[in-house]
């Protein structure tokens, strides 16, 4: 089959003609057909799998589909070919390997009981930020003065790290999803990190904390196998790089979608219980998922299309949250949406292992911006809003807004 | 009546189960690996449990009607 779709790494152009739309190629099955043929923004050729089942299988039987190819290296052209393996690179390993990572930061930051116990952190971060903002000269950017130092500051309460060192996450983040970035310095970034986090691990070790690299470690020696120093480096790693900057950008983007539907926000408004459900309707709802790529290791057949043990495969996660057949009326905004099994976190074994920590951000930050300030508006018109141009994770690049008044943080919620 | 399975080979210890359906699921306190609280909870359950069954990233949880 020929290739009939060409990807683009611009998140903008995944969510272009309103933002709320999907772009060409990843508008899901019913326009693209079960498996499409795309060529990468990396150059590679792959079946783009657009149908629920599909997409779910894809991501859940490892007896066909490998990760080792990266999950997102199809998107960004200095990515590919994928680099050899580094020790503790999990997120590129499969089977038993892989689960010995997994556990490790499960326990860490997806346990219920943990979400539990960082919620007040988070709370009072949310609080901060927005006390910040009170008396700002209006407009003020909600992404880069809310949303990001937001996600910023949870992830380095998580590691107990000074919010202070925050350029190097930031630098780090951006060499692993800005497009535009030059190789060289983006390799610069990520080193930058690496020596940041192998410091952080000789401070642990002698001076453990109530942290989660500190757990990691404690837990790890206690074990069978513990992670060596290379491992834990790629621990720590990924704990400080990967999650702030897509959270912040769809914090920012949900923000944005409650500006061009105003009967969403005052439901929300009216009845913050809904808030819970609202954030999986969004995280499946909004446009810009780069899908995850893997690669067969068998021979198949999947939407009528052979896929040979080789081919690349890029699982439509987005396209899948959009499928009919699974999600009745799916380009319906529905805050209270239950149930709703979206796949847009992941399915498998490798399933986003900070969504729960994403989902305690989200909810505490969208309950708390619109009980203290419900006067929230958009400064300028929703279709006047720049989107991201730069960066394969989809949002808008900044969000001017207005208020009357920040109104004091109160009881704590909840 | 709904009876419930786990398979922690499986587990990722990701927490959804324990966060949809907290009185059938807990985590263990040291790996966060599912624990089964309840493997035949009542039907005021049952909804949670078909839930956290369909959420669980990795399939660990399997269903059986009695």
């Amino acid at each position: 089959m020929s290739v009939n779709t060409e990807l683009s790494a611009r998140a903008a152009d995944r969510a272009r003609g309103c933002p709320f739309d999907a772009a060409p190629g990843h508008e899901g099955a019913d326009l693209n057909g079960p498996v499409a043929r795309v060529r990468t923004p990396a150059g590679i050729d792959a079946w783009m799998v657009n149908r629920y089942e599909d997409v779910k299988d894809v991501l859940s039987d490892t007896t066909r589909f490998s990760s080792a190819a990266g999950s997102i290296n199809h998107m960004l052209p200095r990515m590919w070919p994928p680099q050899p393996m580094e020790p503790g690179d999990f997120n590129r390993m499969d089977g038993a390997e892989h689960l010995r990572f997994r556990r490790a930061f499960g326990i860490e930051i997806g346990a219920a009981k943990r979400m539990d116990a960082l919620r007040p952190s988070v709370q009072r971060i949310v609080d901060e930020a927005l006390d910040a903002i009170a008396g700002a000269e209006q407009p003020v950017d909600f992404h880069e003065r809310f949303s990001k130092p937001v996600t910023t500051a949870v992830i380095a309460d998580l590691m107990d790290v000074p919010y202070a060192d925050r350029q190097l996450f930031h630098d780090s983040a951006a060499a692993a999803l800005d497009i535009e970035m030059d190789p060289e310095i983006a390799t610069a970034a990520f080193d930058k990190l690496k020596a940041y986090v192998r410091t952080l691990l000789v401070d642990r070790r002698e001076n453990p904390g109530d942290d989660a690299l500190s757990h990691i470690i404690a837990r790890s020696e206690a074990g069978d196998r513990p992670f060596t120093d290379d491992e834990l480096e790629s621990i720590g790693f990924a704990l400080i790089s990967a999650g702030f900057d897509v959270t912040a950008g769809m914090l920012t983007f949900i923000l944005l979608t409650l500006f061009e539907f105003p009967d969403q926000m005052a439901r929300l408004v009216e009845d913050p219980s809904l808030v819970p459900t609202a954030v999986d309707e969004f995280v499946r709802f909004l446009p810009g998922d780069v899908g995850i790529l893997r690669r067969a290791v068998a021979d198949t057949e999947m939407g009528g299309v052979q896929i040979k043990a080789g081919d690349y495969v890029i699982a439509g996660i987005g396209a899948a949250g959009h499928d009919g057949s699974v999600f009745p009326d799916p380009e319906k905004l529905d805050l209270a949406r239950t149930p709703n099994s979206h796949l847009n976190f992941g399915r498998g074994p490798h399933a986003c292992v900070g969504q729960q920590l994403a989902r305690l951000e989200l909810r505490v930050a969208l309950e708390t911006v619109l009980r203290r300030v419900p006067s929230l508006r958009c400064a300028v018109p929703v279709a006047e809003v720049p989107l991201r141009q730069d960066n394969i994770v989809p949002g808008p690049a900044h969000l001017p807004v207005l208020f009357d008044a920040v109104l004091p943080a109160g009881e704590e919620t909840p | 009546m709904i009876h419930v399975e786990t398979d922690t080979d499986l587990c990722i210890a990701s927490g959804v189960c324990a966060m949809t359906a907290p009185k059938v699921f807990d985590q263990d306190a040291d790996t966060g690996l599912v624990v089964l609280l309840d493997a035949d909870p009542g039907e005021d359950q049952t909804g949670a449990v078909r839930e956290a069954a369909t959420l669980c990233p990795n399939a660990v949880i399997s269903l059986t009607e009695r």
